[in-house]
């Protein structure tokens, strides 16, 4: 026979704890198993139950509990062990409070998903649907989420143009954001959705109709320091005439109102004539609040309040839009353009993966006065059955190669963009096919230039110093904004005409 | 301000690349396909249809439904209880409407059979010249408040199974089960099937019906309950339940005179494991039949087959039938043969699966789960698919397995539009000769069709285009 | 939705105090001035059945409710049901009143050995085992029936045993219904004027299922074990869904009302058998 060994007693009280009594007994079963566990009680401490542990010389002398608390009683061969053994019961019983009913198999619809979200661990409901499938039936799973009072991200395209009015429609009277469609960047409440660069939480509330132009303009205010409190997109055609701006008009709605958007910026093409009007007397007024406005119209001519346009500042491009803002917070947006190298001789070709940033580099070589082929890989007619460009960068480097058997091209202009989302390392396959392209050239005695931006941040997956590492190895000209970038091939092409 | 309040919850629907940046315990990515089996148009509709309007009427047809506690009351000639086949010549064939002419070899053999039994014609050969000549009339079953298992052949002199509803005295019949082999519903109609009815006719029933009455009424509800818990499923397997069934009136038949009558049933009820499947059809048919003709409501009333068509009958709809082609079975064939010896999926029987019996419920059967191929995991994960596309649990049929969860019940069209899950169907499959009788089981689902008819009737009984 | 007809509608207007949040009921306290401390509201999802003072949801709405509670940070501050109502479209208001109804002497005997043996294969000891009070029950019983039910039984009983409804007073709570099936109101309400002056021994939960209990009201789950009884439902299936409640509670109660009901044949055969 074994002699008798010491053992402590240990206890703890947990005040008006009241839970599940089959996870109780399953965490005190689990707990008297323990390696140097005698015995346990979890009871509640009625005077019946004191009187139940004192029989069986459990009852801690100094036991300071009701009946409404809960008492865990170990008795052990150290300290240690019954301390121990208190403190993973006392975790158990708290990781059952937060546990819930499991489904066990996947949600297929929304209205399963909703109760999924329920049912699960976090036990919270949904409240939001990103929706990314075929545009026939986008507007059907977009209908049954917003009557579940869901705000919606629609990813999809080939909506019809009846359907998003009828959902936006719906959705203003739910309560709602319907994002899209072909909405493919938003950030709500710092919660990066589709493709988004990773910027700091800040004072400036984002409304965005254009994907890359709101990665631009988010990531430059990241650059300047200022942060994004939400970035709302809107979809493409919202500020059309047949849309009439209904979601643009909605965000605005949230954003005046919102405490931490301490200034507004609106991005997107130029309205139509009918929305533009009416939109820029909503910003006015917002800005006569007391809340400043930037609307960054890409193309637009710049004004300043005092001028045309009491109230709203109008920035052109990405970069003025995003500079404006920054001051408006406070902070100011340094761009340094790069010194102008050598003339080159031939014409330029962009070949770009983010729509808005091609729009953005045809309206400043536009107003330069360069002659440009400006192309857009993300559109359709490139994209034929393949990814996106941003998610699948090879498309590009073909197009990146072929180019450097064109004799008549000298200078090549890119963006690269970073962010959720996008491809995990888009600049490599950019800078094998740039000294590709760059050694068929010069095996011709032809020069062939390629200058780029990276749209990205710091914090971004891919990194940015990375990314622009890979592209100045192999020879890229970088530069800080797509705007400079675009600038300084201006330059060069002014060189070159003077020559 | 947040927007997504408490927090951030992001149902994905699509691809998982949208929602990379949101923490993954945050995301409930579905598992989605295109609803209504890619018909965008009848998607949409549905999505029109899943309005409050529909849930009340749903919610009103369920309740109906789940409030039946059908009574087996009597076993009497169907001509004295069945409505409308007393005067003339009619028989009452399984599934949807269908002409003699199009109909498969089991069924025109069961036809020729019953002609035969009720002494119309003296040969195969007349009866089949009667047949052709439409000088006797064929309806379906459930026109007259009946279900029958595959054929589905009822003759007006045939006893059926009373199932009653004590609350309004609503009634539903079924054939009584011959048992296997060479038998009337899957074709069979020489001598020995005749002689088989004619003592089903003149013993079993009257005995049947005599203890019936000696003992009362039995209440189908508890003792399908009871089987369930017993390893049935309440359509393949139905052992528990004829035992069940067996051992409540085996003392009172057993007292009965002329003992060799009543060692004589006593005998067949012990030789067929099949015995309580026709009381459990009546007992599904008069359930369902509570919710028939309830306006807007979405709720299944009925499937069925023929052996040529399925058919679907939907609350909101009344009588209308759906219909499309069906396929032979899918299953597990006895030794000797195959796929295409199979007829085309057959009978009333799947009125128990519309109830939420049968493949509903085979998370209570693990036998019947290996017959078909399977084993008791694949037996609760169908059972708990069949949650998807139902109304709620069935409250007097709860499931051990399950933790006594009730049995799936009440499909619902717009459900399986949505989820894009059928109903499974547990069967037998019939050779497609008349006559050779059962030579497999197996599973099959309904066909997505008639769920898209009737998706467009129920919008177009609602207006709604 | 199911709701108990003694709630009142105040109950959706005033504001409550979370006091427990499980899997299968949530427990509010009422926080209005003039309520006593003990007003419980139970709200259970459909899987537990309506409970004394409660309302029962659909297990969606149950655990849409649910998750809106554990959402107050922290769970324990006031919330307002005003508008839950909205969330269930069919109102049912449920009597839990326990009426009396014959039970076969067959069917009660057939349970007592089903949950003897139910009881002896999981015998245990010590403060985790509800095992000593379940094998009291048979003499509680008695001494119920034959109203001399002492202090001395009840304060070893109230209270006694695991769980947040101690062992002992699901026992009792079994009685109440085992006396009120059989009609035996005289010794309900001497029973009842027995045990007040013990509630305060016991939790806040259990006090209010044994008030609810001296009044005859009694959750649907103990509807369902009577319904058991009076109908010739198979004993071990019986108990094995009573086991299905709580993680002694169900078998707890069944214990009480069968000791009951025995008890009660034993002594007034007579009566019982009318």
């Amino acid at each position: 026979m074994n002699s008798p060994k010491t053992t402590v007693l240990s206890s703890r009280v947990l005040h008006h704890f009241y839970r599940d009594s089959v996870a109780l007994m399953a965490i005190a079963s689990a707990t008297e198993k323990r390696e140097g566990v005698i015995r346990v009680g979890a009871v509640m401490a009625t005077p019946a139950n004191r009187g139940i542990l004192a029989d069986s010389d459990m009852l801690p002398p100094d036991l300071n509990a009701e009946s409404d608390d809960l008492v865990f009683v170990v008795r052990a061969e150290s300290e240690d062990t019954a301390t121990e053994a208190l403190d993973a019961a006392e975790a158990g019983l708290t990781a059952v409070e937060t546990s819930g009913a499991i489904e066990d198999q996947r949600p297929g619809t929304v209205d399963e998903g909703i109760h999924a979200a329920l049912a699960g661990d976090r036990e919270s409901p949904a409240n939001l649907a990103a929706i990314s499938i075929a545009g026939t039936y986008a507007p059907i799973v977009a209908e049954r989420a917003i009557r579940n009072g869901l705000h919606i991200l629609c990813f999809s395209d080939n909506v019809a143009v009846e359907d998003e009015v009828r959902l936006k429609k719906l959705a203003v009277a739910g309560g709602v954001l319907f994002m899209g469609p072909d909405c493919g960047t938003a950030i709500i409440d710092g919660i990066p959705l589709g493709f988004a660069n990773v910027v700091k939480q800040g004072k400036v509330g984002m409304v965005a109709a254009s994907g890359t132009g709101a990665q631009e303009v988010s990531r430059l205010l990241d650059l300047a320091g200022v942060g994004v409190s939400q970035l709302i997109g809107v979809g493409g055609r919202d500020l059309s005439a047949d849309v009439g701006g209904i979601m643009t008009g909605f965000a605005l709605d949230l954003l005046e109102r919102d405490e931490g958007s301490e200034a507004i910026v609106v991005v997107s093409k130029p309205p139509s004539t009918d929305v533009a009007t009416a939109l820029i007397s909503r910003l006015e007024g917002i800005a006569s609040h007391g809340k400043p406005v930037v609307a960054c119209f890409l193309g637009m001519d710049d004004a300043d309040p005092d001028s045309v346009t009491p109230g709203v500042v109008v920035r052109g491009t990405l970069e003025g839009g995003a500079i404006a803002t920054a001051r408006l917070a406070g902070h100011e947006l340094a761009v340094t353009d790069l010194d102008p190298i050598e003339p080159v001789p031939g014409r330029v070709l962009g070949l770009f993966t983010g729509g808005t940033l091609a729009s953005e580099a045809k309206i400043i070589l536009k107003r330069a006065g360069v002659d440009c082929e400006i192309l857009d890989l993300g559109d359709d007619q490139y994209t034929a059955g393949r990814p996106h460009p941003m998610i699948d960068p090879e498309a590009r480097a073909d197009k990146i190669i072929e180019a450097g058997a064109d004799s008549s091209v000298g200078i090549i202009l890119l963006d690269v963009v970073l962010g959720h989302g996008a491809s995990r390392d888009p600049a490599t396959p950019v800078a094998e096919a740039v000294m590709v392209a760059r050694s068929e050239a010069e095996s011709v005695g032809r020069r062939l230039e390629f200058v780029a931006s990276v749209c990205g941040t710091a914090a971004d997956p891919q990194g940015i110093e990375r990314q622009r590492t890979i592209l100045r190895d192999a020879g890229v000209i970088l530069a800080a904004t797509n705007a400079s970038a675009v600038r300084f091939v201006a330059a060069q092409q002014a060189g070159t005409h003077a020559s | 301000m947040t927007i997504l309040e408490p927090v951030a919850r992001i149902i994905n629907v699509g691809l998982p690349l949208i929602v990379e940046g949101v923490p993954a315990a945050d995301v409930i990515q579905l598992d989605w396909r295109p609803p209504a089996f890619g018909e965008a148009d009848v998607a949409r509709l549905a999505l029109i249809l899943d309005d409050d309007v529909t849930a009340e009427a749903n919610a009103r047809a369920i309740t109906a439904v789940h409030s039946v506690r059908p009574q087996l009351t009597r076993v009497r000639p169907a001509k004295e209880v069945i409505p409308g086949i007393a005067d003339g010549r009619t028989l009452l064939h399984a599934g949807p409407p269908i002409e003699w002419e199009r109909m498969c070899g089991p069924m025109r053999g069961a036809l020729i059979g019953a002609t035969l039994f009720e002494g119309w014609a003296e040969t195969p050969d007349q009866a089949e010249a009667l047949l052709d000549r439409g000088e006797i009339t064929v309806d379906p079953c459930h026109h007259h408040g009946a279900v029958g298992p595959m054929a589905g052949v009822l003759a007006p002199s045939m006893p059926v199974f009373v199932a009653t509803d004590p609350s309004d005295g609503r009634l539903a019949f079924a054939s009584l089960n011959e048992g296997l082999g060479k038998v009337l519903r899957f074709g069979a109609f020489d001598d020995e099937v005749i002689t088989r009815l004619s003592w089903m006719r003149d013993v079993l029933g009257p005995i049947l019906d005599r203890a019936l009455e000696a003992f009362g009424p039995i209440d189908i509800t508890s003792l399908i309950g009871q089987a369930l818990s017993m390893g049935d499923e309440g359509h393949n397997r139905n052992v528990a339940a004829t035992s069940l069934l067996t051992r409540r009136l085996a003392p009172t038949i057993a007292a009965m005179e002329p003992s060799s009558d009543a060692i004589a049933v006593l005998e067949f009820l012990a030789g067929n494991d099949h015995f309580a499947l026709n009381v459990s059809m009546a007992s599904a048919k008069l359930s369902m039949d509570a919710a028939v003709g309830m306006e807007n409501s979405t709720l299944v009333t009925a499937m069925a087959r023929n052996g040529v068509e399925f058919g679907l009958r939907v609350a909101g709809s009344g009588a209308e039938w759906f219909t499309t082609t069906v396929g032979p079975a899918d299953g597990l064939f006895f030794p000797g043969y195959g796929p295409d010896d199979a007829n085309p999926d057959l009978g009333d029987s799947a009125i128990t699966e519309t109830l939420g019996l049968g493949g509903f419920a085979m998370a209570a059967s693990p036998a019947i789960t290996q017959f078909v191929g399977g084993n008791p995991d694949d037996a609760i994960a169908a059972t708990k698919s069949m949650r998807r596309i139902t109304l709620g649990p069935h409250p007097a049929f709860p499931l051990p397995p399950i933790n006594f969860a009730g049995t799936p019940s009440g499909i619902d069209v717009l459900k399986v539009l949505d989820t894009g899950v059928l109903p499974l169907i547990n069967t037998g499959i019939a050779h497609k000769l008349a006559g050779v009788g059962q030579i497999g089981a197996g599973i099959v689902t309904a066909p997505p069709e008639v769920f898209l008819q009737a998706a467009r009737s129920l919008a177009n009984r609602r207006g709604i285009s | 939705m199911r709701v108990d007809t003694t709630l009142m509608l105040s109950a959706f207007t005033s504001p409550f105090h979370v006091v427990h949040v499980g899997q299968s009921a949530v427990v509010l306290r009422s926080a209005r001035k003039q309520a006593s401390g003990d007003e419980l509201l139970i709200i259970s999802p459909e899987r537990s059945g309506l409970m004394p003072g409660g309302v029962c949801l659909a297990h969606v709405d149950f655990h849409r409710v649910r998750a809106d509670i554990l959402s107050h940070n922290p769970p324990t501050g006031s919330v307002l049901l005003a508008g839950w109502s909205g969330q269930s479209a069919v109102w049912a208001l449920v009597n839990l009143n326990l009426a009396a109804r014959a039970i076969p002497a067959v069917s009660v005997l057939a349970h007592q050995r089903a949950v003897a043996a139910h009881t002896s294969s999981r015998a245990t000891a010590g403060p985790l085992s509800p095992e000593p009070i379940r094998l009291k029950a048979p003499s509680i019983a008695q001494s119920a029936l034959a109203a001399n039910l002492g202090d001395e039984m009840l304060s070893v009983t109230i209270g006694a045993g695991p769980g947040t409804t101690p062992s002992g007073d699901d026992v009792i709570v079994g009685i109440f219904a085992g006396l009120h099936v059989f009609g035996l109101l005289n010794e309900v309400s001497i029973l009842a004027r027995q045990i007040v002056p013990f509630l305060p021994r016991t939790t806040l939960a259990s006090r209010h299922y044994l008030k609810a209990a001296m009044q005859g009201r009694f959750g649907q789950h103990v509807h369902d074990l009577v319904d058991t009884l009076a109908g010739d439902g198979d004993p071990d299936l019986t108990v094995q869904r009573a086991s299905q409640w709580g993680a002694t509670s169900g078998v707890d109660l069944l214990v009480g009302l069968v000791s009951v009901l025995a008890a009660s044949m034993n002594t007034r055969s007579v009566e019982s058998a009318a």
